[in-house]
């Protein structure tokens, strides 16, 4: 033997051999490429809208304030989505790399080696994917420039956001997608069988969801007593507390989503008289957490639409022909940009639906293939996946809308939060969601089917 | 090969096609088996012996050639006209597996693993895990009920896998490298396992693998070489 090459140049030899497309790892590229795309995108038209309406000088000083807190408010309640379906995409294309880098390991490759290539190909991938996203931005823009906002339509200049927002949104992506990749393959590194041996039931304590529920009280606390900090904090610090409440109330819903759905498992498994429930309780009291993953977008989604329902309930109260131009203005604009705010949101949830269904399915291909093995009919396989993810979706649009309402009541009053507008928008994102997660459900269906007919080629 | 004559087969396959695209993996495979009948099928990789047993077992269809499985107090079933869903009903009521990784459920316990099929069938829960325990018990898996598959040795978490294939009273087996990933000791063992419970209670064993000495502990083994059976050989 003449030599072995260096570690980087292995490093790259391995990721120019791994990243050859093949049949089954096409998809596995494409979806995740897909959602970085519309995740660039995206968070590029929001971070614009958000520089605008701090920057323009269209509203008068009355109510720039109004615009700023708004459009912050906004910018909060997408960065979680869009930094989730960030982080789906980015587990979804370390799936299929599970697999390859538990052999690598087992061939010897070294620690180092099995983290620089998974961070090498998740980059590329995301980068790929965000360079789309500025593209797809490009073409979003003028159309976004259509909107009225301040009375008349904003404009493109309005909302260009500068050449270094353009070039950070795509690489914090970027750099979001190789933290998440690292992350999502920890157990690989530890051991050469460690995807192998998915058999450790992840326990989650009571404690996890009592401190949750701690959190939150104390969270309605602060927003309780918000108006005695004006005087003495300003403003401005004022406004960050809320946001950051709003922020660590949806933390909360994930850190208290995961237990919760694990204690309706174990309660499911334990009392049922079906195989399907059986196996969907066991899924779920096994693996609350990318369980919650799959439907947590629909808990941010429930949270934002009780604000957005309670924004536009305060716009529906100005009487317009008592108020001044600029309050009609701005009441539109409030409507406007709630209903985007949902809009973008939706846009957001449907394709992390569709990235974790099939990250799900990809996750699940040995179950699949051994429950048909024993003959279990697909009826039932379909009825325990329902299961699976509809339970937990409850649960999780129960849990954004009572979060929502929670934080919304002491900061706004009851005669506010608690009004028809408020509940129907809940009521519309609730079955928006519903009818978005069941598609997505059904979308994935052929995929199930082709790894139950051809286990063979999936392995 | 011609199909091996016997009084009672219960699977008897003729001139079995299967290709996946240009690649043919079966190119006419004929057989029967008996009932109570041990049959290996050994081959290099690649010469179609999984396909086969996948076919025989109703898991995959053929796309040509017959299957036709007769057991006692059913009609026969000729497995190549099956859409999927019958297949499925076939291998839930008819076939037991156990396959080299085992396929057990790592969310359920060695107990609900083996009862997992009978509730498939419409048994109450209770009833399906009262109906398991004496298969593990049997099997010298007394006390690990309620453990994990993931808590189990490779031996232990087969013998589940081989208890599971019983528990619906499957008359035939089917087991594709059951002890490919075991030590020579264990796969003694889980192999004198699976000889009890199938063919030791009359059942049928078709067995699909690479090792010999497994074979040879076989009533009968059948060779195979580019999709076909090229060569059986009968125990003494």
């Amino acid at each position: 033997m003449s030599g072995s090459s260096s570690g980087p140049r292995r490093v790259l030899g391995l990721v120019g051999l791994l990243t050859r497309p093949s049949r089954q790892g096409r998809a596995a590229i494409l979806l995740p490429s897909v959602a970085f795309t519309v995740t660039t995108a995206i968070l590029l038209t929001v971070v614009s809208g958000t520089l605008m309406f701090m920057r323009d000088d269209r509203p008068g000083d009355d109510f720039a304030p109004g615009y700023m807190v708004l459009s912050l408010a906004a910018l909060l309640f997408l960065a979680v989505p869009t930094v989730s379906l960030g982080a789906s995409a980015a587990r979804l294309s370390a799936r299929r790399r599970d697999d390859r880098l538990a052999t690598l390991r087992l061939l010897g490759a070294s620690t180092r080696e099995v983290s620089a290539f998974t961070v090498i190909e998740a980059t590329m991938i995301a980068a790929a994917g965000n360079l789309a996203g500025i593209v797809l931005f490009g073409v979003l823009l003028p159309l976004v420039a259509q909107l009225r906002f301040f009375g008349e339509r904003i404009g493109v200049a309005a909302l260009w956001p500068g050449w270094p927002v353009l070039v950070l949104v795509p690489c914090a992506v970027t750099v979001l997608a190789g933290l998440s990749a690292v992350l999502g393959l920890r157990r690989v590194r530890l051991t050469p069988l460690g995807v192998r041996q998915r058999t450790d039931p992840q326990r989650r304590s009571l404690r996890r969801t009592a401190t949750g529920i701690a959190v939150l009280a104390a969270l309605v606390l602060v927003l309780s007593q918000i108006g005695m900090f004006t005087a003495v904090l300003g403003t401005a610090v004022v406004i960050t507390i809320v946001l950051g409440t709003f922020g660590a109330g949806l933390a909360v819903l994930n850190l208290v989503g995961p237990p919760v759905i694990a204690a309706r498992g174990r309660a499911l498994a334990r009392k049922a008289s079906t195989p399907a429930r059986f196996l969907a309780g066991r899924q779920l009291a096994d693996h609350p957490a990318p369980v919650w993953r799959r439907v947590s977008g629909l808990a941010m989604i429930s949270f934002v639409a009780v604000i957005g329902g309670v924004g536009l309930a305060m716009a529906g109260q100005l009487d317009e022909n008592d108020a001044m131009a600029d309050q009609v203005i701005f009441a539109a604009d409030m409507r406007t940009g709630v209903l985007l705010t949902l809009a973008i949101a939706f846009v957001m949830l449907s394709c992390s639906v569709a990235v974790t269904q099939a990250a799900a399915v990809l996750d699940d291909a040995e179950l699949i293939i051994a429950l048909d093995r024993l003959g279990m009919p697909v009826s039932t396989w379909e009825r325990a996946r329902r299961t699976t993810v509809l339970l937990p979706m409850r649960w999780a649009a129960l849990g954004g809308a009572a979060g929502g309402f929670l934080l919304g009541l002491p900061l706004m009053g009851a005669a506010v939060v608690l009004t028809p507008t408020a509940f129907l928008v809940v009521a519309v994102t609730f079955a928006a969601g519903f009818a978005l997660v069941r598609l997505a459900l059904t979308s994935t269906r052929p995929v199930v089917t082709v790894v139950r007919r051809a286990p063979d080629r999936v392995f | 090969m011609d199909t091996h004559d016997s009084p009672a087969p219960v699977l008897v396959a003729t001139d079995v096609t299967k290709a996946y695209e240009s690649t043919i993996a079966l190119a006419g495979a004929s057989l029967s088996v008996s009932a109570g009948e041990s049959l290996a099928i050994m081959g290099a990789s690649g010469s179609g012996k999984t396909t086969l047993l996948h076919c025989l077992a109703a898991v995959i269809p053929p796309d040509s050639g017959s299957i036709r499985m007769s057991v006692p107090g059913a009609q026969p079933v000729e497995l190549a006209g099956l859409d999927e869903e019958a297949r499925s009903q076939l291998r839930r009521t008819r076939c037991g597996f156990v396959f080299q990784e085992g396929l057990l459920l790592p969310e359920l316990s060695a107990l609900e693993n083996v009862a997992l099929p009978l509730m498939l069938t419409g048994h109450p829960r209770p009833e399906a895990e009262r109906a398991a325990a004496p298969w593990l018990r049997s099997l010298g898996l007394a006390g690990m009920e309620d453990r994990r598959i993931g808590q189990l040795s490779g031996g232990q978490a087969q013998r589940v896998a081989i208890a599971r294939a019983q528990v619906t009273g499957a008359p035939v087996v089917f087991a594709d490298e059951p002890t490919g990933a075991l030590d020579s000791a264990t796969s003694s063992d889980v192999m004198d396992a699976l000889l009890y419970a199938t063919s030791g209670q009359g059942r049928s064993l078709v067995l699909v693998t690479h090792d010999a000495a497994v074979a040879a502990r076989c009533d009968r083994t059948l060779h195979m070489r580019d999709g076909r059976i090229v060569r059986e050989k009968v125990a003494r």
